[in-house]
């Protein structure tokens, strides 16, 4: 055998690191474990902690609008109206433009410039949204009481279908305001996914649409935006996920009122404001539980929006890793 | 070759769309941040860094409140990170091609996005209540929770960038993966998993609604975390909501501060982490 | 020995399997299939490899010469789909047996692989990085055996001032001489060799190539190569791979001058592959 067989029994093996290899095994599935655990943990406790309501109130607490904390009666129509109008309001506002920015970063842009811009759009999403909060309170909403809603409300008002929409006192803080406002926080998030997505778009495929003469608008709308189509729609998941979630920037705009108005101009509320409004204010067991069973519906929509978010996001990068 | 009118202008119109979205979109960051410095900056006073909040309609500081906040980001980051480490691991590591880390992976994306104000409920339900009293270990426990799920994924994506040929060089040595993770993969991945917590740090800094009710707010000095404590981003949701034009100059301030912590942080790490591709 | 030909004997002339010139065999490979999944990588693989001399192993790629490798020191076991069944034997125990312990395995059989894969540390720390596992020696000892095996791998005079220094930092032949050197300094007996000088420049390749001659005194060596000249310097028997099999595995000599199968002409004379 080869010349160092000789000493090859003599050689001590110091330890055979089995043992070892099992304990950090044990322990880094454990923390993933915990993940798991941690998810499930916060849905039993808020189905636990909200269990009050939904015995008092049974369905009624999401189909009914009162919410009277002297009489003990909790409906928590409004704000999930306030949170599904409100965040309807931001994608209207955040798709379009995300297409656009992710459109621009990909085709548009001159080269040099294009990651700067990218980053300028993530720092949205990283400006904590007490600033967004503060900045709507004091800037933003005085902006629309004085210029937008006066004008929408004599240029709308008076229709017949939209009127009701836009109806009311301009006084800035109510549904509009939050939705833009939100609008504009989920902007990164749709647009970063936007635009991973468009630049994956295979490039024979849009040059081929290009060679046979396409304009830049019909390699978008005839090539990218089919074959990207599931991603979007899962981009506009995830930032639904987002805006029916975001508290603060709400909270700020939002006026904390319990009363059901069709007009987009009136202070209304939503789920996660209600909670932050409300919740160390609550002074009976019944009050607090309501707000806590408002926290799992949240959770329990959120968690479904993301999932799809996420099943949609991940079809798109299977195929992306087959066509690599 | 010659096209169409009509398609010629909704080329030019693609073309407007996509520069005035993005036109928009740097819009409201300009004058989100313009105003925040504006106002921030004409608050900016000595006293305060070195004076409490004040009562209403008295002058003072967010010295209570910068402490506070760094605390329970200290502890969170403490707690989160080897947890939000250990887990990432398993998913690229021993568990890659499991089940159970497909699933946690995909459960780990829901809480990156899973509304905070929720996860504040739940620090309350489960820390807060059995206390009897709110706390500065609930808020950074709190913090803990928003920082695990992103330390997981950066960690995850960390190890799994780096090329399957360096595990196969360590374990071909005869390592067992512990020692491979630990001596090779974690010093190759080390400035990718940190530049995510950096930003992770970013993240809880200016978490607010988490914070409500579990750490709530402490108008005074205090360093004792089994009892309510002082942050910064409570402090400027209580100052902003109030109707005294003190306390609004010192939310303004203290946006201000938190503002130019979360950029230059978010900055810097990218600059740092562009620095590190090249 | 007698059995060993006689296994053989059954599958193709003695000749194929056993080159004649060796005189005890290191690698007793019999009956190995490999799978990727479904697919069949390596069919009915047998041969043994002689101790102390230089074997090739050349194809086409796809052939099955990695995965050869790849099944020797188990190294495939990362990876859930993959699978090997048969027998490698090696000092009479059949290394696919799941009671052999890994790290046994590999100590024994180094591994260098196609692209030089320092660790992110240091020079030293790279030499140190298995030895210190393996054995608990004073540290004066380690310093030696570093040095050692950094000579061996005629690297020391080059790194000798910088031991402290990232590895990242050496160039790509030094990188993968530095791999060599960490990979001897726990004492194999065999090293596997996996095209480890395609990413390297002629000069690189020239050194790694003296240092594979000069190794061969002291190690069972393996490598794989899309290289023929480069097998027709270094190595004394090659073996020839086409789909998954084994065609022929001789002398290198008379593999390259007179070669028994008519696959293994045309792929020496560049007709496929």
């Amino acid at each position: 055998m080869s010349a160092s067989a000789a000493s090859l029994d003599q050689r001590p093996i110091v330890k055979s690191g089995a043992s070892a290899d099992r304990t950090f095994q044990l322990i880094t599935a454990g923390a993933a474990w915990f993940v798991l655990i941690l998810l499930a943990g916060i849905a039993a406790s808020m189905a636990w902690g909200g269990r009050l309501a939904f015995k008092t109130f049974g369905w009624r607490f999401v189909t009914s609008p009162d919410w009277d904390a002297v009489g003990g009666h909790f409906g928590a129509l409004v704000p999930i109206y306030g949170t599904l109008v409100t965040s309807a309001i931001a994608l209207l506002i955040a798709v379009p433009v995300s297409i656009g920015i992710a459109l621009f970063l990909t085709d548009i842009a001159p080269r040099w410039t294009r990651g700067p811009i990218a980053i300028a759009i993530e720092l949205l999403a990283a400006i904590p949204s007490i600033i967004y909060g503060m900045w709507g309170l004091f800037v933003f909403a005085p902006f629309m009481a004085a210029h937008v809603e006066p004008w929408l409300s004599d240029h709308l008002g008076g229709n017949a279908i939209v009127g009701p929409l836009f109806s009311g006192p301009p006084i800035g803080i109510g549904m509009l305001t939050a939705g833009i406002v939100l609008g504009i926080m989920v902007i990164p998030f749709i647009a970063a996914v936007a635009r991973e997505v468009f630049s994956a778009v295979p490039a024979p495929l849009r040059e081929s649409a290009v060679a046979l003469g396409s304009t830049r608008w019909e390699v978008l709308r005839s090539v990218t935006l089919p074959y990207t189509r599931s991603a979007m729609i899962g981009a506009i998941f995830l930032g639904l996920g987002r805006a029916l979630g975001e508290t603060m920037a709400v909270t700020f705009v939002l006026g904390n009122a319990h009363d059901l108005s069709a007009s987009l101009l009136m202070p209304s509320n939503s789920i996660a404001a209600a909670i932050a409004n409300e919740f160390t204010e609550a002074d009976t067991d019944l009050y607090r539980s309501s707000l806590i069973a408002l926290g799992f519906l949240l959770f329990v929509v959120t968690f479904i929006v993301l999932s799809i978010a996420k099943l949609l996001l991940m079809r798109i990068n299977k195929q992306m890793g087959r066509t690599h | 070759m010659a096209i169409p009118a009509r398609r010629r202008i909704a080329d030019v119109v693609a073309f407007v769309f996509a520069t005035a979205a993005t036109v928009f979109g740097l819009f409201w960051l300009a004058w989100i941040l313009w105003i925040t410095f504006r106002e921030g900056a004409a608050a900016l006073t000595p006293s305060l860094f070195t004076q409490m909040t004040p009562p209403p309609g008295s002058s003072g500081g967010i010295l209570n409140a910068l402490y506070g906040s760094a605390v329970m980001i200290l502890l969170g980051v403490l707690i989160g990170t080897p947890i939000g480490v250990a887990a990432g691991t398993y998913l690229a590591e021993h568990g890659r091609y499991t089940r159970i880390a497909a699933a946690v992976s995909f459960i780990n994306d829901i809480l990156l996005s899973a509304p905070s104000i929720v996860i504040g409920l739940f620090i309350y339900e489960l820390v807060v209540r059995n206390a009897g009293h709110f706390s500065g270990f609930a808020g950074a426990l709190s913090l803990a929770i928003i920082l695990l799920p992103i330390v997981v994924r950066t960690t995850q994506e960390s190890l799994l960038l780096i090329p399957d040929t360096m595990r196969e060089a360590g374990f071909a040595l005869g390592m067992p993966r512990w020692r491979v993770t630990r001596q090779i993969l974690y010093k190759a991945a080390m400035s990718a998993i940190l530049t995510g917590i950096l930003l992770g740090i970013a993240r809880i800094a200016g978490e607010t609604a988490p914070l409500l009710f579990t750490a709530l707010n402490n108008q005074f000095w205090s360093a004792n975390l089994n009892a309510p404590l002082a942050n910064l981003p409570v402090v400027i949701f209580q100052y902003a909501m109030s109707p005294y034009d003190e306390w609004h100059t010192l939310a303004w301030a203290g946006a201000f501060v938190l503002t130019a912590f979360v950029l230059l942080l978010n900055i810097l790490v990218r600059l740092i982490a562009r620095k590190g591709k090249q | 020995m007698m059995n060993d030909t006689a296994t053989a004997l059954r599958i193709m002339p003695a000749e194929f399997s056993t080159p004649p010139t060796s005189t005890s065999i290191a690698i007793d490979i019999r009956d190995l299939d490999f799978y990727y999944g479904k697919a069949l990588a390596l069919k009915d693989v047998t041969m043994a490899v002689p101790a102390n001399s230089v074997t090739a192993i050349i194809g086409p790629s796809g052939c099955g010469k990695s995965t050869l490798l790849r099944a020797i020191n188990r190294i495939y076991e990362l990876y859930p789909d993959q699978y090997a069944a048969g027998s490698i034997e090696i000092d009479g125990r059949n290394v696919l047996d799941r009671r052999y312990a890994l790290s046994e395995l590999r100590r024994l059989v180094g591994m260098v692989f196609q692209k030089p894969t320092p660790f992110p540390s240091s020079i030293r720390a790279n030499v140190a990085f298995a030895l210190s596992y393996y054995e608990r020696l004073p540290k004066s000892e380690v310093n030696d055996r570093i040095e050692d095996a950094l000579r061996q791998a005629a690297l020391w005079d080059e790194v000798k001032d910088k031991l402290n220094q990232s590895a990242l930092g050496l160039s790509g032949g030094q990188q993968q001489r530095l791999c060599i050197a960490r990979t001897i300094a726990v004492r194999p007996e065999i090293l596997l060799l996996d095209e480890a000088t395609s990413a390297l420049d002629p000069i690189s390749t020239a050194k790694i190539e003296e240092l594979i001659h000069e190794l061969r005194e002291r190690f069972t060596i393996v490598i794989v190569t899309h290289n023929m000249q480069q097998a027709a310097r270094v190595s004394q028997s090659t073996a020839f791979f086409h789909l998954g099999e084994l065609i022929e595995f001789g002398n290198t000599s008379e593999i390259f001058t007179n070669p028994r199968e008519q696959r293994t002409r045309d792929y020496i004379t560049g007709r496929f592959g």
